[in-house]
């Protein structure tokens, strides 16, 4: 069997597993943990095929988040219309920062998406009528369907696995398709890939909106786990953390990103239980890994095993290490 | 270079069984005390987690008997980590009861967990009313206040004892001021006030500059905030000159002990009203103090955080003594049943809805002992978060809201 | 007509700290591409060390330099030990810069606690003075005279010294400059330095009025952001300018709209954003 499918089959048998064999807060910390690696995926797009760095994927989580709050607590409205309509609001939000954002350079993507960002968190924390402000919209629950109630713990990781591990999949796609090709040209030599007629401004453009719809996926889940919307998700530390856990993860690849969030929660996990310096592990962790490690965990995992294996020549592989 | 990949693999198989490795599971009882100990709000967080230290001390030999354990969970002062916290505590620790938390939000937020969970949750300092009230939960009770319990008291007072008719009231932005506003106003209105204007800052405005530059005229300023956006305010307000037009009265939080010293002199004279006050010559009151002291050192202040945190432990753990274990409905039956005849704070029990009904006192800062504290110049007795209204007609009524109740006395509202 | 003064001499006062605060991180930017998202450390750093001092010797002076040299400091090591070793890789340069704020910041929480803190000002200093049109804080009317000491002082050295030259070639051709033979490397730790040192004075002298607690970096950051953003990142008269309007429509927005207030914070970044991405006194490209 060729490897890749290897490593998918062992990733899908160790899902299934882990409700089977681990108690309840082992489920529910690996819920967080695959919304959070569906919001690191979001930034690894962005950052590992366009060299972009984005401080605001979290926000589109958040903006997601809150239109399912508002709309679904505060107007009722049905489960099915609430999360369409949360992901469009998100694509929207997604189209306008990305108009905005399309045309400047890396730093200063990165400032930008930092400002707007910051920009539509103080607006949740100000536009109190609409937001509630610091306390939030609580009560956000999903619906029981027949008898399944969507609420515990297990059958939400069931709903959350398969949407994460979907998605993870089409991302795969896309990272092999033309397009992904195309984002990697641009990424390497910009110039060249317009003057060979490529549309480089439309396909930032797309795979910005793409990211963005990721980060709102992430986002419908997050706020059903937690049961309340508060600004809190949408703020820099929340923004600083994905990035730190795509970093150290490995924002190249493909599964760097899930790794890197599994390693920095069972890290925090297990901190917080001696110290309450959380906020001081995670910039160790980010100083560290740019410093020693920045192609990030998943490449020193890559290099290891190929040491184990025999070397094989792989047409998938390229020297940015794009395969999972 | 090769032996560093070999020990990042290890060092990461470790971490993994690390962080899956459980606590201890055995039989004793556990409480777990979740409070903001890091991030903006955790000189609260730090205050609560000194109470209920002491209160730990006090009663050595009690938890002893219940083979009673205790540990601490940081909030961060977010709600998504305060759901995470309660969840790793009742699935992974086995707590059977939790104190705190201690913010608006994250109370919410604890809250929304433990309607899902059952848990029984004494909560300390957090004072959304909602949570005794429309939204309340049989397993959720409190040993703190609601932002409007210590202000229909003070309403009342501003409008009879310092004859003040108008009122500028400057605060921020969120429902913890609106809910203190709202029962000022109650209270301002139905003894004779005129009426009051509000003026609404986001959370977290450092200059005051232009709201100060565009303040209309009254007898007086209610400022309903605290942390840095109230000290900057208080300043700001002396800065200007403003004091010399309009004395400063403040909200519940604006004189809390921490920033005095930061206020320094101009301070003294300051009014608000609490259900706690530094300044208690009780013998309670007084004891607390000196053991506070005692086990933190004297230049640590209790303050209602600290207090409340005790006191919520104290009542956890009677609790746990009325039901003789940790079963829930035993336990959760005792909690609301809870009558603390000899708080620190003052006498208090539970309403049925589960809040402390309790003495409410007009502070005063004043210099004692060469510190500024706030020292209760009167004091309402047995005052409910209802104040002085029927709870049913109450929980009828609009919730406090920016605009809600109106600004004028003179509104078919108040009659 | 009074308030219309009123605003605006506060308006004037929060540029004139916007620019302090903002100086240094245009110029570190323009000249490194090293946009320091640590600057909002430093501010704190030099805050609460300036504080510390002032009240340990009582002396505003002292308590400014201590500020700046201790966010100084910062700053050198930074550079020194971690930024040389990712030189040239903006982005990791970026990131690494994120993680010494974040490390700043949490143990500055933990030596001084979650408390905020406030300058401690003399009394002569915080009492109003007469100025013709109304009364104003003294100390604000110095905060406004120091950032326009600031700025020509900045502004005499870019364009009179040899190093401002050096500064000014080396912000336009990097490469060139260093055929020219000038110490490119030497030349971006000095400015660094210096850049860093505005961070920890902005620090000081912002406590007067903005007292110092947890997540005002994140602020300061964010508003040092978008000045640089109007002004066009590595022009100090675009972060004169920026600071201006930033203040101004700060102060007038607080003053009759406070509700909306921050997002005509923010609305000038946004409309150059969509209009004029460099800034007004940035360079294309």
């Amino acid at each position: 069997m060729k490897r890749d499918h290897l490593i998918i089959l062992g990733i899908v048998a160790a899902l299934v597993a882990w409700p089977l064999l681990m108690g309840n807060y082992a489920v529910s910390q690996a819920n967080r943990a695959m919304i959070y690696a569906l919001a690191a995926l979001s930034f690894s797009l962005l950052a590992g095929r366009l060299g972009w760095f984005s401080l605001c994927q979290t926000t589109f989580a958040g903006i997601s988040g809150y239109t399912i709050a508002i709309l679904g607590v505060r107007y009722g409205l049905p489960f099915p219309l609430v999360v369409t309509l949360a992901l469009l609001f998100t694509a929207v939000s997604a189209v306008i920062f990305g108009l905005l954002t399309v045309r400047s350079r890396q730093v200063s993507f990165l400032m930008l998406t930092l400002a707007l960002g910051q920009m539509v968190w103080a607006l949740s924390f100000q536009w109190v009528d609409v937001t509630g402000g610091y306390n939030g919209i609580a009560g956000v629950r999903m619906p029981a369907y027949g008898g399944l109630n969507l609420n515990d713990t297990r059958v939400f990781y069931i709903l959350v696995a398969t949407v994460t591990v979907a998605i993870f999949l089409a991302v795969w796609r896309l990272y092999r398709s033309p397009f992904g090709l195309l984002l990697l040209g641009i990424q390497e030599n910009e110039q060249r890939m317009r003057a060979l007629g490529h549309p480089v401004y439309l396909a930032r453009f797309t795979a910005f909106v793409l990211a963005g719809m990721i980060g709102g996926v992430a986002g419908v889940f997050l706020v059903y786990d937690m049961g309340i919307m508060s600004p809190s998700p949408l703020g820099l530390g929340h923004a600083v953390w994905v990035l730190t856990a795509a970093v150290l993860g490995g924002y190249r690849t493909l599964l760097g990103p899930a790794l890197g969030v599994a390693v920095l929660i069972a890290l925090e996990t297990l901190v917080s239980q001696y110290t309450d310096r959380h906020m001081m592990v995670i910039g160790l962790v980010l100083l560290l890994s740019i410093l020693l490690m920045p192609r990030g965990l998943a490449e020193v995992f890559e290099q290891y095993f190929k040491r184990k294996s025999k070397p094989q020549a792989s047409v998938t592989t390229t020297t940015r290490g794009e395969e999972p | 270079m090769k032996h560093a990949k070999t020990l990042i693999i290890s060092g990461m198989s470790a971490l993994a069984v690390g962080s899956a490795a459980h606590l201890q599971a055995d039989d004793g009882l556990r409480v777990g005390v979740i409070g903001p100990t890091t991030g903006v709000f955790s000189f609260f967080g730090e205050q609560q987690r000194m109470g209920v230290e002491l209160a730990m001390e006090e009663l050595a030999d009690r938890l002893e008997a219940l083979d009673l354990e205790v540990r601490f969970y940081d909030s961060q002062g977010d709600a998504e980590t305060t759901v995470d916290r309660l969840r790793a505590m009742e699935s992974r620790d086995d707590v059977d009861l939790v104190v705190g938390p201690v913010l608006g939000g994250t109370g919410l937020a604890g809250l929304e967990w433990a309607k899902g969970s059952g848990m029984p949750m004494v909560i300390s300092y957090s004072a959304p009313e909602d949570i005794t009230m429309r939204d309340r939960a049989e397993n959720v009770v409190r040993a703190g206040w609601t932002g409007a319990q210590p202000m229909f008291a003070f309403g009342q007072y501003v409008a009879e004892e310092l004859g003040h008719q108008r009122i500028i009231a400057v605060g921020q932005d969120y429902s913890f001021p609106y809910n203190q506003l709202g029962g000022f106003l109650k209270g301002f209105c139905a003894a004779g006030g005129e009426s009051v204007e509000r003026i609404w800052h986001p959370t977290g405005t450092s200059d005051y500059s232009s709201i100060l530059a565009t303040l209309p005229d009254g007898d007086a300023v209610l400022y309903n905030g605290a942390g840095s956006d109230g000290l900057a305010f208080f300043q700001q307000y002396h800065d200007f000159g403003i004091d010399a037009r309009m004395p400063l009265l403040g909200g519940s939080n604006f004189f809390a002990v921490g920033d005095l010293p930061e206020m320094g002199e101009e301070a003294i004279g300051g009014l608000s009203a609490l259900q706690y006050a530094e300044g208690l010559e009780t013998d309670e009151f007084v004891a607390f103090r000196d053991a506070f002291w005692d086990m933190h050192g004297d230049d640590v202040m209790p303050l209602a955080p600290a207090e409340h945190g005790y006191v919520a432990f104290k009542m956890a753990v009677n609790a746990f003594e009325s039901a003789n274990g940790g079963d829930r409905d035993a336990l959760i039956a005792a909690l609301r049943e809870t009558e603390m005849p000899d708080a620190p704070r003052g006498p208090f029990y539970l309403d049925e809805y589960g809040n402390p009904v309790q003495n409410i006192y007009i502070n005063e800062v004043q210099e004692v002992d060469g510190r500024l504290v706030n020292v209760p110049i009167k004091t309402y007795e047995e005052v409910s978060q209802f104040g002085p209204f029927d709870p049913e007609e109450y929980l009828a009524g609009e919730p406090d809201s920016r605009d809600f109740p109106p600004g004028d006395c003179s509104d078919p509202y108040y009659d | 007509m009074n308030t219309f003064y009123f605003l605006t001499l506060n308006g004037l006062t929060m540029a004139a700290l916007l620019f302090i605060m903002a100086s240094g991180l245009t110029l570190a930017f323009g000249l490194m591409r090293v946009v320091n998202l640590a600057h909002g450390a430093f501010y704190l750093l030099g805050g609460y060390i300036g504080v510390q001092v002032i009240r340990d010797t009582g002396s505003l002076t002292l308590g400014i330099l201590a500020g700046g040299l201790a966010a100084l400091a910062g700053g050198l090591l930074m550079e020194r030990f971690l930024l040389q070793r990712v030189r040239g890789m903006d982005l990791s340069e970026a990131l690494l810069t994120i993680a010494v704020g974040l490390i700043i910041a949490d143990a500055l929480l933990v030596v001084y606690g979650g408390q905020p803190v406030s300058l401690p000002l003399p009394r002569e200093l915080r009492a109003p003075v007469d100025l013709g049109v109304m009364m104003y804080p003294y100390f604000r009317v110095l905060i406004m005279i120091f950032a326009v000491l600031l700025g020509i002082a900045l502004w005499l050295v870019m364009t009179y010294t040899r190093i401002g030259a050096a500064i000014r070639a080396g912000v336009d051709d990097r490469e060139t400059a260093m055929a020219q033979g000038i110490n490119v490397p030497l030349l971006f730790g000095g400015v660094f330095a210096v850049a860093s040192f505005l961070a920890g004075i902005a620090g000081v002298v912002g406590t007067s009025y903005m007292s110092l607690t947890q997540g005002l970096d994140v602020r300061v950051l964010m508003l040092s952001l978008v000045v640089i953003i109007i002004g066009g990142m590595g022009s100090l008269k675009g972060a004169a300018v920026g600071a201006l309007i930033t203040g101004m429509v700060s102060s007038f927005a607080t003053g009759y709209l406070p509700q909306f207030a921050l997002f005509f914070l923010f609305l000038p970044m946004t409309l150059i954003l969509v209009f004029r991405p460099q800034g007004l006194f940035g360079r294309t490209a």
